[in-house]
């Protein structure tokens, strides 16, 4: 026992980011139940050692834990040492991150081995499960490492693996359009990764000691800081599905469910704010203008997502859609921060929990549905609330998360958000009443949509008791209860994530 | 320090000896013909490794009197030319044996192939090894003209005119810098009395006495060398003979010609024109322009194709000018990035050209992407080397190519060269998109159509996708493990830059 009290989170980096990746080579040599049982092995361990890795820091939130690990020698300067490149840390808003990232995946998990299966009515899978889970293994590593990356630079890798996942996952099905949108979507975000790169370059050729780290920004001139901060932003939009390059995400819904509850809700487009969120976090003296870039950029996206998603009939897009406009809240709460909102900031941070969890169990819930009637079209869906009371739960404390009614996590986190907007005045006050707007149009649609698809005559027909699949249900349940409880683990976590100024 | 060894001499030796071992003995033993190749071009390797770590721990090789210098960049390029020459010639085995069963050449024929190929490691060894700029351009041409008669080796008219096209531009080309080593001569030799004015290691030191009166003479010789070594590195617009003689060749040579050929010319210019660069700014920016032109016009080529052999060709132009312009931005970033780009496109760009090939293998000679769909059910492996020789071009990482695109991108961003690093940075995301769409096309969707309907469809045999499988996993290391070829990388940027 006093051995495992002495490991300190700093020792469980390393094994975070291995194991799903361990689990991912094993994948691709296996098949169906197989692999079943080693994915949702290693998701395990990957949770129990990032519960470990939390749990150490939580004795001190204030501490940052760093762990070097190599450098680049071609890159030393004349003078200078070669600059620190690869390097994982943990420190709170890691900490965050990895909590979505993993308990999400985990649970995604568990649901995707009955949600691949011959039973499922939209689309039947009987081989390549082997394949699924390596890539989806590969991509949880690659989002631990996100979230526990060190510096700008070991962030960067880690973020171009999650584009080179998310292409091969959302293409999982092999038919012409989710081909095509794989391809779209590994293209706009690479796009964007270029920038980021870009942005790692101007780092390197201006700052002598560590160029890469964290708080670079504040160390570089005040239009050089600027600049970069755009690079990234740039980065951001793209891959957190951003105005103008938005339209990968709803296309990306041509993936299977499951992956688009992690990919495009919970996980990846998450890594584009939590960049922003590092950002805001780390560096100093960030301009009051690109501050008003991403808040209007991000508002932007708002408004237009908003009157896109009053015509659509695909419940997925609808999600997705939802997903672009939920974003941008984060990157408004980020903009505030800029401006000096400490609550905004903080708001934002617990949206992103508060998002993927809600946003999570709507994606699964819409699986499900999709799995026992095989389609997805809310005109053609009424009346599943008999026969699938789980799934409508599911759907509505979701929606109610996202939405913001209380005391669900969504409210909190829009509560800040508002609250610091307001605190402000002038144009924050605006982007305050305006995304108050938004929710209440959005909380009017998803009653509406609710209302369609789980009341009234049963548009199909089920024998009584078949709607249960228990992973899915499992997971659907977790999820929920998580929507409820996962402020009380965030908002201590989000206290300690400090606002640079 | 300098030491004599007899270890360069057994490097040109060896596969020379192969050779005679093929073409003599080769008609009537498989052992003769198929072994001795293996076994030269294994033992060549061996060799080149040995005199690597003898230049990692700080001796340079001479031999012959100086004729022959080994110094970290001859090491570095011997070691990857022996490497990718053996793979190539495990590849060949049963590649070319299956050529033989479908009628495209004769068992006869097969002796001829090897002792080429072994006549062509020789000629590179050579190239690599001389310290001579006379005697490298009569390599250099030497490994055309072998490589000439390997690009049509079927025999076939369209091989025979792409062969002709090859030698002519080539040798062509490849005069200009002949016209440059005798100008640069005729203005060394008055500067350098009694002493061998051509001799590679001496050049700098006699550039850097050079007066500004004889500035003419050595940018024009510049110029000369780029046009020169630049159309044996298919550098735009001197590249015309690169598509056609990739397209007809076997796969395994489409496989050297990208993978080694082209890389002479790098080299050549590696050796030459960052002796001049930190002379003259102007020298880097013509350089950057040259190597940025064929980036641009390589891609944009390369989107329009639908033989894949012919896409991945332009991408080889494309490629080369990120190579060339590295070289030719002569600071360390530069010279580093542009090297470590060559190293890393040889491995890339032969793992592609031999994932290509095991296509073709397995469909019969099929290498429209149009005439191919779904194959990567059945050809899981074939289809991975693909994908990851097409991600590590595209500059992804963990794959190596990102390291050395980011290299350059480094250096670009040094000198202040916006342009060229937007370029850069452009022409690597088109790159991506161009390899990956061909990729899913080819390796993905639901198998409809013939071939991958069709059920004598399989994957490659063990041969055939261990050399590739060999060329992938040296990607990935290098990808995930940059710092893993950072000492040879290093020694020849190093001696580079001494001069």
């Amino acid at each position: 026992m006093t051995a495992l009290a002495e490991i300190s989170a700093r020792d469980l980096l390393v094994p975070l980011v291995a194991a799903p990746l361990i689990g991912a080579l094993l994948c691709v040599f296996l098949k169906r139940r197989a692999s079943d049982y080693v994915a949702a092995i290693f998701a395990v361990i990957t949770l129990v050692l990032a519960a470990g890795a939390i749990g150490n820091l939580f004795t001190d939130l204030d501490t940052t834990h760093r762990l070097p690990l190599g450098w680049l020698a071609n890159l030393a300067g004349e003078s200078g040492p070669a600059p620190l490149v690869f390097e994982l840390s943990i420190d709170a808003l890691s900490a965050l991150m990895l909590f979505v990232v993993t308990v999400i995946g985990f649970l995604v998990v568990i649901y995707s081995s009955e949600y691949l299966s011959p039973r499922n009515v939209e689309h039947p899978v009987t081989n390549g499960k082997g394949r699924y889970y390596a890539w989806l293994l590969f991509f949880v590593g690659a989002m631990v490492g996100i979230a526990l990356a060190g510096n700008f630079f070991q962030l960067f890798i880690f973020w171009e693996i999650t584009t080179l996942c998310s292409w091969a996952l959302i293409s999982y099905y092999q038919d012409e359009a989710s081909l095509r949108a794989g391809f779209k979507a590994l293209i706009m975000t690479a796009v964007g990764g270029l920038f980021f790169l870009l942005a790692l370059v101007l780092m390197y050729l201006n700052l002598d000691t560590d160029p890469f780290a964290f708080d670079a920004l504040g160390r570089l001139a005040p239009g050089l800081r600027s600049l970069v901060f755009v690079f990234l932003l740039i980065a951001a939009w793209a891959k957190a599905a951003q105005f103008p390059f938005f339209t990968w995400l709803p296309d990306a819904m041509a993936a299977p469910t499951p992956i688009s509850c992690y990919l495009h809700a919970a996980a990846m487009v998450k890594a584009g704010v939590y960049l922003i969120a590092r950002v805001v976090s780390a560096s100093y003296g960030l301009s009051y203008g690109v501050g008003l870039l991403s808040g209007i950029m991000a508002l932007a996206t708002i408004l237009i997502v908003v009157f896109l998603f009053l015509f659509q009939d695909d419940l997925k897009k609808i999600l997705a859609l939802s997903t672009i406009s939920h974003l941008g809240y984060i990157l408004i709460a980020c903009a505030l921060g800029v401006w000096g909102s400490a609550t905004a900031f903080q708001g934002g941070l617990l949206h992103i929990a508060a998002h993927g969890c809600g946003k999570g169990l709507l994606f699964l819930s819409v699986g499900m549905i999709t799995y026992f009637t095989g389609t997805r079209r809310i005109s053609e869906l009424s009346g599943l609330g008999a026969r699938l009371p789980i799934v409508a739960l599911g759907f509505f404390v979701g929606a109610f998360t996202v939405t913001g009614v209380p005391p669900l996590a969504g409210f909190w986190s829009k509560f800040l958000i508002l609250t610091g907007g307001l605190e402000l005045g002038g144009f924050g006050a605006v982007i305050a009443i305006l995304l108050l707007v938004e929710s209440m149009i959005a909380f009017g649609f998803f009653l509406w949509v609710g209302q369609r698809v789980f009341f009234g005559a049963p548009s199909f027909d089920m024998p009584q008791g078949k709607g249960v699949a228990w992973p899915m249900t499992t997971a659907i349940i977790i999820l929920a209860v998580l929507c409820l409880a996962v402020t009380l683990f965030a908002l201590p976590v989000i206290q300690h994530i400090p606002l640079g100024m | 320090m300098m030491a004599e060894s007899s270890l360069p001499i057994a490097l040109i030796g060896m596969p020379v000896l192969a050779a005679v071992i093929v073409l003599t003995l080769g008609r009537k033993l498989r052992l003769c013909r198929e072994g001795a190749a293996v076994g030269g071009a294994l033992v060549t390797l061996y060799i080149a490794v040995l005199v690597a770590a003898q230049v990692l721990r700080g001796t340079e090789l001479w031999s012959w009197g100086r004729a022959l210098h080994v110094d970290g960049l001859s090491s570095l390029m011997v070691v990857l030319v022996s490497l990718v020459a053996l793979i190539i010639v495990v590849y060949s085995l049963r590649y070319m044996r299956h050529q033989v069963e479908q009628g495209r050449t004769t068992t006869q024929r097969l002796v001829v192939y090897y002792g080429l190929l072994m006549l062509f490691l020789a000629a590179m060894m050579w190239v690599c090894l001389t310290n001579s700029m006379v005697w490298m351009y009569v390599a250099i041409e030497g490994t055309t003209l072998v490589t000439a008669l390997l690009v049509c080796f079927y025999w076939d008219p369209r091989g025979l005119e792409a062969s002709y096209k090859y030698v002519l531009l080539v040798v062509a080309g490849v005069c200009f810098a002949l016209f440059g080593t005798v100008l640069l001569y005729s203005a060394a030799a008055q500067y350098a009395p009694g002493r061998p004015a051509l001799l590679l290691t001496e050049l700098g030191e006699i550039i850097a006495r050079f007066p500004d009166s004889a500035q003419t003479v050595s940018l024009l010789a510049v110029a000369f060398f780029v046009v020169g070594f630049g159309t044996k590195a298919g550098l735009v617009p001197f590249h015309a003979w690169l598509p056609d003689a990739h397209a007809e060749a076997p796969a395994p040579i489409s496989a050297l010609l990208s993978g080694l050929v082209i890389k002479v010319g790098a080299y050549a210019l590696a050796r030459t024109i960052t002796i001049f660069a930190p002379h003259y700014d102007a020298v880097i920016v013509f350089v950057a322009i040259m190597a940025s032109a064929s980036m641009l016009i390589g891609i944009f080529m390369a989107w329009a194709q639908d033989d894949l052999k012919r896409l991945l060709a332009f991408h080889s132009v494309s490629q080369i000018g990120y190579v060339i312009e590295g070289l030719g931005f002569g600071t360390y970033l530069g010279v580093y990035g542009g090297l470590f780009h060559l190293v890393n496109h040889t491995l890339f760009k032969a793992l592609l050209f031999l994932s290509v090939g095991a296509v073709m293998y397995a469909t019969g000679g099929l290498r429209r992407i149009s005439q191919l769909k779904g194959l990567g059910r059945r050809m899981p492996i074939t289809a991975a080397c693909f994908f990851i020789g097409a991600i590590a071009m595209g500059g992804l990482p963990p794959l190596n190519g990102f390291w050395s695109k980011l290299t350059l991108f480094m250096a670009g961003g040094e000198l202040r060269l916006w342009w060229a690093v937007a370029i850069g940075v452009l022409v690597s995301i088109l790159t991506l998109g161009c390899m990956v769409h061909a990729g899913y096309k080819i390796f993905w969707g639901h198998p409809t159509t013939e071939p991958a309907t069709n059920p004598g469809l399989k994957e490659v045999p063990i041969s055939i996708w261990l050399s590739m499988a060999v060329l992938a996993i040296l990607c990935i290391v290098i990808g995930v493990y940059p710092q893993i070829i950072h000492p040879l990388l290093h020694r020849a940027t190093e001696c580079i830059l001494a001069f």
